[in-house]
This record gives C-alpha cells, structure tokens and sequence, in this order.
C-alpha cells in the first residue's frame, strides 16, 4: 500500500511538473486601431513590455491589474515566471533603467484606448475591445 | 568622507529646485532585506562584503551579515534629465549601520539610444552589481562571494557613458565610464582597516535576447592599498637588498589592476541558469585572484528551489624566498591574501505577493588548505592546514516596495 501511495505522489508530481511548463498563451496583445503600432512580433513585444531595447513607436505600454492574465502572458511571452518578471523590474528600478508599466485593468481599456491611441496593451483572447486592434496573436505565434 | 555629505546637500538641493520647478516628477522607492545566518564553526566568522565580524566565533547566528534598508528617489525634470539619489543602511567596516549614498546621480537621456551619467554610481562589473543589494531581484540570499567579492570597490565617483542599440537578434547595453574611490576596508584578523585609493575606467557589453542575457566586461584601475602592518613589513624588507626587491613587487601603490567579468543568465520554461566568472590581476602582495560561480533554480508557481556551486582560487606564489629573514610575516601577509575555497549552496525561495520574498539557503562552505577562505576572526584553534567543511544557514525576507 505505501508503494502505491508513493507511485500516486510521484505520478501527480509529474503531471503538476509537466503542466507547470505549458505556457498559456491565449493573449493578444492589443492597440488602438487608429495607434501608431499596426503589428509587433514576439521579440518587438517583448522588448517594450519588459523595458529592453527602447520604446521608438512612442507608445504607452500597460500591464494588466488582472493577475491571472499577468501570469498567462508573461508566460506566454517570455516563458518566465510573475515572479522572475517582477525581479527583472527590481533591478531595472534600482538601476535607472525604467519602471515597470503602469496597470489598467479590463474594464478600463475601452475608454483608454479612446482617450490615448498610443496605448499598448494584452487582453485574453477573444475579447477585443471595440475600437481595438490585435498587434499579436501570442496563441498563433505559438502554433506556428 | 567629506565628499558624501556635500553630494546628499547638493543633490537634495537638486530634488528640492526640480521639485520647485513643477514639472518634476517624484518617485519614491526602496528595498530591503530582514535575515539570519548561522554558522556551524566555532573558530572562525563568515564574513561577506567587508564587514568585520560575522556569524560563527563571534556569536552563533548573526542578523547584520544580510539585513539592510535601501531608499531611492528618481526626480524627473521633463523628458531628459533625472537625478537619482539611493541611500543604504547595511553593517558597514566598522560594524555600525550608518545610511550612506550609493547612488546619487544627474542622468541625461540624450536620445532614446545614449544617456549619461554622473555623480556616485554603482559599480558595474557583473549581472547583478548594480543591484546587489536589492536581494529582492536576486535568486540568492546573497550573491555568490567568490565572485562579488572580488572587486572590492562597490561604489564610486564618476562619469558613465550608457549606448544601446542592436547586434543582430540581440539589444546590446554599452556601459563605458571613469570612476575613482577612496574607503576604507577592514583587515581581516585586525580591529584596523586599510585605506584604498583606486581609480580607473571600464567598458561593460550586455546583450539581451528573450530570456538570454550576456554580459562581458574589463576594468582598468590603478589601486593604492595602505595599512600599517604592510608599510612596517616592506619598510623592514627595504632593509636588505633581496627584501627591497621583494617590497617593490609586494607593495600596490598606484598599481595597475586588471579586471575581467563574463557572465551569462538564461531563463524560460520555469527554469532559471546562471553563470559568472571573473579575474582581477593586481601588481602587489593581493595577486591574480579568480572567482566563478553556476546556479540553478527551477521555478514552481510561487516556488523555487536552487543549487549553486562557487569556487574562488588564488594564483602566485604563497612564500617568497627573497623575504630572507623576514619569510614568516611576508607568508602570513600572502596567505592573509587567499580566499580560495568553495561552496555548495542549496536554496528555496517563495514569492509572498507582488513584492516580497522569503529565502531559506543552506550553504557548505569548504575553505582550501592554507587559505582563509570566506572566513575571518580565526581562533587559536583554527587549522589553516586542513580546515573543516562548515555550514551556512541564511533566512531570509526581502522585500521591495
């Protein structure tokens, strides 16, 4: 019985090992549809989103407020962790390098949008909000 | 020491005018690190970043080796120019806790490209040096010593030069600077401290690339290392022809020092790899000394447990037999010099929240024969030809906010 036990423990460690390493990558990243940014590759996003390699469409990066889709995306976008991408933000800080974006959540995006077309932000997939555009398909990029 | 109060009155100055002048933007922000080590040997302290005493002989567990407070203010004034001023409370030289200015500087952001700095920095030789002590943003309740204590001088004063732009795939960071310092450094096994003048350039490349960072450096400083107990030894050595000769090459007085840092850090799919090597040379009794270390962690959720492995290692002779009768001291000033050892670190770490994070670390220090390791304060009962194997217990919270 104990070995059974053991073989069940080991076995759900697997499973929760294995799942641990999918990315969820059902997020678009999103803009104005009248903004200067028609499509960003994953490098592009990457790079604007964690403060690396400059800003030269001028836009106005936000995270998300919802800590799931955080989770979903930094992980879809970079395969790293909430907490790895707050550590990257601590050093960027307290080295001069930048802050992180400032948060917006969900239901504040519409008007946003409409106020600043310069925004860049992610979304889950499937719930564009009016007046916005997909700049990149995490969940597409993934399958090709 | 004249110089650090002059810098907070100017650059508080400085953030009062920007602020006067409305169209600064204030942001305010700080980190700190509440922990205790405990050390298993009773002949000697762990010591780390210059401190003078540490868990172990001196007392069991320790609070001040890794416990610090760190505030930083960012002015600033329109697009293009910033002043920054970081403070830290952390044990000093003198086992006091005195706030002291590691940053205080005028950033000009030339373009989106090219920036400039100047004023008290920060310095730039490994991954993380520019931020060691936000422990927050390090996967180690310390950073590894083999490595980080190599270069003594942790912040100074001078201009830098920051360019980005791209080599292929990569986002390259260009840092070149000048910097000088002047501080004092505890001896070890001694209530005195040593004066350090040094001063010289450096030129820093770091590519990034998704989750895959490089970074490769060298520095070039002359370094003046002034303590009594040395200037009595060469002055006796001075006193026969093969000693003089001896003093000349022991003696670091506007010595060159050669510095050379490689680092390399990957993440993704969970999974955290880091790598640093470096290699100072010194013309003088502290030699060519070489550090490295290799982490490993792996994240799981909130969770993330890590293996690191360091090694520091000493080259040049451990005795001189142009010392003639003086040989004891010049060996004992040599070996006083030897940090070579290394540990085995196991880690796991947990993220409370947004902004904060407990570590618990268990580290095997093992010192090499004849060499002080990361050891200091060693007790009559000390053996420096055979040393035991130790252990390192650090927990830890760090926490930005």
């Amino acid at each position: 019985m104990p070995d059974r036990s053991i073989a069940r423990i080991c076995g759900h460690f697997v499973v929760w090992l294995l799942l641990s390493t999918t990315a969820l990558a059902d997020v678009w990243v999103v803009g104005a549809a009248d903004g200067p940014v028609q499509q960003l590759d994953r490098g592009e996003a990457a790079g604007l989103f964690l403060g690396v390699g400059g800003n030269p469409w001028g836009v106005s990066v936000r995270d998300s407020s919802d800590r799931a889709l955080y989770a979903s995306f930094y992980r879809a976008l970079t395969e790293r962790s909430p907490a790895s991408i707050r550590a990257h933000w601590a050093q960027r800080v307290f080295s001069g390098r930048g802050r992180p974006p400032a948060k917006i959540a969900l239901h504040e995006l519409e008007d946003a949008l409409r106020a600043d077309p310069s925004l860049i932000t992610y979304v889950p997939a499937g719930k564009l909000p009016p007046g916005a555009r997909i700049v990149l398909d995490l969940a597409e990029e993934d399958r090709q | 020491m004249k110089k650090t109060p002059r810098m907070l009155v100017s650059a508080l100055c400085l953030a009062g005018f920007a602020q006067a002048a409305a169209a600064v933007d204030v942001h305010w922000a700080g980190f700190a690190t509440a922990a205790v080590a405990c050390f298993s040997g009773d002949d000697a302290d762990y010591v780390a970043y210059g401190q003078p005493d540490g868990p172990g002989r001196s007392r069991r567990c320790d609070a001040g080796i890794d416990s610090l407070l760190g505030v930083q203010l960012d002015a600033e004034v329109g697009d293009r120019l910033s002043l920054a001023l970081q403070m830290v409370a952390d044990q000093d030289e003198d086992g006091h806790y005195d706030p002291r200015i590691e940053v205080a500087q005028l950033r000009w952001r030339v373009d989106d490209r090219v920036s400039l700095r100047l004023g008290r920095m920060p310095a730039p030789a490994f991954l993380f040096s520019e931020t060691r002590q936000v422990r927050f943003a390090q996967p180690w309740v310390r950073p590894p010593q083999s490595v980080y204590g190599l270069v003594p001088v942790h912040a100074s004063d001078g201009v830098e030069l920051i360019v980005n732009n791209a080599i292929g795939g990569w986002h390259a960071e260009w840092q070149l600077g000048w910097s000088e310092k002047t501080f004092e450094a505890p001896l070890p096994n001694s209530s005195r401290t040593a004066s350090i003048d040094s001063r010289g350039g450096f030129l820093y490349l770091t590519l990034d690339s998704g989750g895959t960072r490089f970074k490769l450096g060298y520095g070039y400083n002359e370094t003046t290392l002034r303590n009594r107990n040395v200037t009595q030894l060469l002055g006796g050595l001075r006193t026969f022809s093969s000693g003089a000769q001896l003093a000349d090459d022991l003696e670091v007085e506007d010595s060159p020092m050669h510095s050379f840092a490689l680092g390399a850090q990957h993440e993704s799919a969970g999974w955290l790899l880091l790598a640093e090597a470096g290699y100072i040379s010194v013309d003088g009794y502290p030699r060519d000394q070489f550090g490295a270390y290799v982490t490993v962690g792996r994240h799981f959720g909130a969770w993330m447990p890590y293996l690191s492995f360091e090694q520091r290692k000493t080259y040049g002779d451990d005795t001189d037999p142009r010392a003639g009768p003086l040989r004891a001291q010049v060996d004992t000033l040599l070996a006083a010099t030897r940090y070579d050892g290394h540990t085995v670190s196991a880690g796991l770490s947990r993220a409370l929240g947004d902004s904060a994070m407990v570590k618990l670390q268990i580290d095997r220090v093992q010192p090499d024969n004849d060499s002080w390791g990361q050891l200091s304060n060693h007790g009559p009962g000390y053996r420096f030809d055979d040393p035991q194997e130790e252990w390192l217990a650090t927990l830890s919270l760090d926490f930005v906010f």
